[in-house]
């Protein structure tokens, strides 16, 4: 039997699977080699960096509520030189696509950013326009559909690697967004950053996480994420990364008949390290049983079906 | 470090709140050391979503069985209790950074506040094997929720207090600290963050070196998600550590205890 084609294309990138991991769920990609070969990943999407490292909110920082995680680590991370200058040379060892993912407090440091990465050696920008867990910049960008066309175009002019967008889904009209961040030069975009939520302490009688608004992962937000990508996909020519509670290869290809080109596990990893392989061998099973040759088949076929 | 399935052989309620799960994990048992834990899988739903933390008390690497104490606190560790032997239960580890043990035998100083005694058993196992002189101070709100107090004193001079006085002496195990008096070489201490302050306080003033085991609820266990943030000092600043992987055994002068 032929094997099957599970390339996947995001812009002039071309992943070899599908399958990538959510920024702020796999660190580094270093921890995760531990328990097994992240070569075998589409690609790995860092913590999300910014050009200056960042000590994040105070904890608690994490929650769980019914089939979710309430987070509010507030992008702590290291910053971009030290990213470059001590952690991606160990990465770029493993033989797979890294993916930096980039926020800023203002539109300049953005451009700085992707500036940054152009002679790097890494395989895409991401810039997160969506974090709900910091004060400046972060989701204010991903919120209005000006701001958010103008850090795309910023990151644009500053490089010529695919450039995706991460979008936010605490607004009333994602498809709006979505196509300005087409029209200012994006290759691809991310669906979806975390729902704004937050959890009451009833012992303590005050808000559960030290910042007192948090970050809605996992599961519980996979109704919504599916959505997303389904109103995007339709709107929008770009090919679209999907997450959002993705805990199975049966939910990764929801994702797929959605719309989405490329899937993301988040919160996933922390419930089944081993879970990325296991959606990659999940999605190869389901194609060698339908009798499907080439994922890209699958890409959209669900509204194509309606 | 896996993740693995690994057999239940046994569950045993030791007290009213804690149970003793054992399980067989060969690889598990061979590379553990005192003071690392697992992060378990409750159950193969999504509600709990996470794992959860658990020290691993104690292991046999000939027998290849690793033990773990659990306190029922809410539903995860409900749902451990009521794990049944035969059953199999998911399990990553080990992980984290342990207890320091020095080379050169001493005297050590102990202390467990509550569940908080489960990681000093295997630590006191190792310690008398390398023949250090031991004395245990085990406290709780009351006399059910105490760690293994029979046990302990077969390794050492074990000294109990309960809040209500329903086991030992009736008071704060910061309390009990004038009666252990001695010199240590080593302090070392898990339990609620309030006793572990206070005993940061006497150790500093008796000039003891203490080890720490912290208490931070994570998603991860390994150092991705920076959920476990423990504020440390540093140089001159204040940084955020990964419980999960840079402890969950710190100096207690790296701490800041003040939050
Ligand atoms: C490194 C480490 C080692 C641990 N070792 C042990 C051990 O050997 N034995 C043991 O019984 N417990 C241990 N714990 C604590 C254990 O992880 C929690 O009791 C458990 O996660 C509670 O889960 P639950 O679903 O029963 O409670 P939940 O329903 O999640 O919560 C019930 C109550 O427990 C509290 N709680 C939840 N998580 C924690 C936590 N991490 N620490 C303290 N309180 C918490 C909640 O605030 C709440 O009041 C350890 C924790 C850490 C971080
Ligand atoms: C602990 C944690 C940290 C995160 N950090 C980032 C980040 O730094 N940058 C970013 O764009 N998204 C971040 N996210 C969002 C995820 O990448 C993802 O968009 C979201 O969690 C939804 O997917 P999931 O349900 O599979 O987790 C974070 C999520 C979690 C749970
Ligand atoms: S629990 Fe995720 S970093 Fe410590």
């Amino acid at each position: 039997m032929n094997s099957i084609n599970l390339t996947t294309k995001l812009g002039a990138l071309t992943l070899k699977n599908p399958v990538v991991t959510a920024s702020g769920t796999f660190g580094f990609g270093l921890e995760y080699a531990q328990l097994f070969d992240i070569g075998m990943l589409g690609g790995v999407v860092v913590k999300g960096l910014t050009l200056n490292p960042r000590p994040g909110n105070p904890p608690p920082r994490i929650v769980e509520t019914p089939a979710g995680l309430l987070n509010a680590i507030g992008l702590e991370n290291p910053g971009l030189e030290s990213f470059l200058r001590d952690t991606l040379p160990c990465l770029k060892e493993y033989n797979v696509p890294v993916i930096v993912n980039i926020s800023g407090n203002t539109i300049d440091e953005y451009a700085a950013m992707a500036a940054g990465l152009n002679e790097s050696g890494v395989q895409a920008v991401e810039v997160n326009i969506s974090c709900p867990n910091v004060k400046q910049g972060g989701m204010v960008f991903g919120t209005s559909p000006e701001q958010a066309a103008q850090v795309t175009a910023a990151v644009r002019a500053n490089t010529a690697l695919p450039l995706i967008v991460k979008l936010s889904p605490n607004v009333t009209d994602i498809v709006t967004i979505a196509q300005g961040v087409a029209a200012a030069g994006a290759d691809a975009i991310s669906l979806i950053n975390t729902l704004l939520g937050m959890a009451i302490d009833v012992q303590r009688k005050r808000p559960a996480l030290g910042n007192v608004f948090g970050g809605l992962s996992g599961p519980a937000v996979k109704p919504v994420a599916l959505r997303m990508v389904w109103q995007v996909s339709q709107a929008v020519e770009l090919p679209i990364i999907g997450m959002g509670g993705i805990a199975s290869s049966q939910d990764a290809l929801e994702f797929i008949l959605a719309g989405a080109s490329a899937v993301s596990v988040g919160t996933g990893n922390f419930i089944n390290p081993k879970l990325t392989v296991e959606i990659i061998e999940g999605l190869a099973e389901y194609c060698r049983e339908e009798g499907i040759n080439d994922i890209s088949d699958l890409i959209g076929a669900a509204w194509r079906r309606q | 470090m896996e993740c693995n399935k690994v057999e239940i052989l046994a569950v045993k309620a030791v007290s009213q709140h804690y149970y003793l799960l054992t399980l067989m994990a060969p690889r598990l048992a061979r590379s553990v050391r005192p003071g690392q834990f697992v992060q378990v899988r409750v159950a193969d739903g999504l509600d709990p979503l996470l794992r959860r933390p658990f020290s691993v008390h104690d292991w046999d690497a000939k027998q290849g069985t690793v033990a773990l104490l659990v306190q029922v606190r809410g539903k995860g560790s409900k749902m451990l209790a009521d794990k049944r032997p035969g059953e199999r239960l998911d399990v990553l580890g080990p992980l984290g950074r342990g207890f320091e043990i020095s080379e050169t035998k001493g005297r050590a100083l102990l202390v467990g506040g509550g569940i908080g005694a489960a990681p000093l058993w295997s630590l006191a196992r190792q310690l008398k094997d390398k023949t250090w002189d031991l004395t245990v101070l085990l406290g709780a709100s009351a006399d059910s929720l105490l760690v293994k107090a029979v046990d302990f004193s077969h390794l050492a001079n074990t000294i109990i207090a309960t809040d209500d006085g329903s086991a030992g002496i009736k008071g704060k195990i910061t309390k009990l600290l004038p009666l252990a008096a001695s010199d240590y070489n080593q302090v070392y201490a898990c339990g609620p963050k309030p006793m572990l302050a206070a005993l940061a306080v006497w150790t500093k003033a008796a000039g003891f070196p203490l080890q720490v085991s912290l208490d931070e609820v994570m998603a991860c266990g390994m150092g991705v998600c920076l959920g476990c943030a423990q504020p440390v000092k540093h140089n001159k600043s204040v940084n955020y550590a990964k419980v999960c992987t840079q402890g969950p055994v710190f100096d207690a002068d790296e701490v800041v205890w003040n939050e």
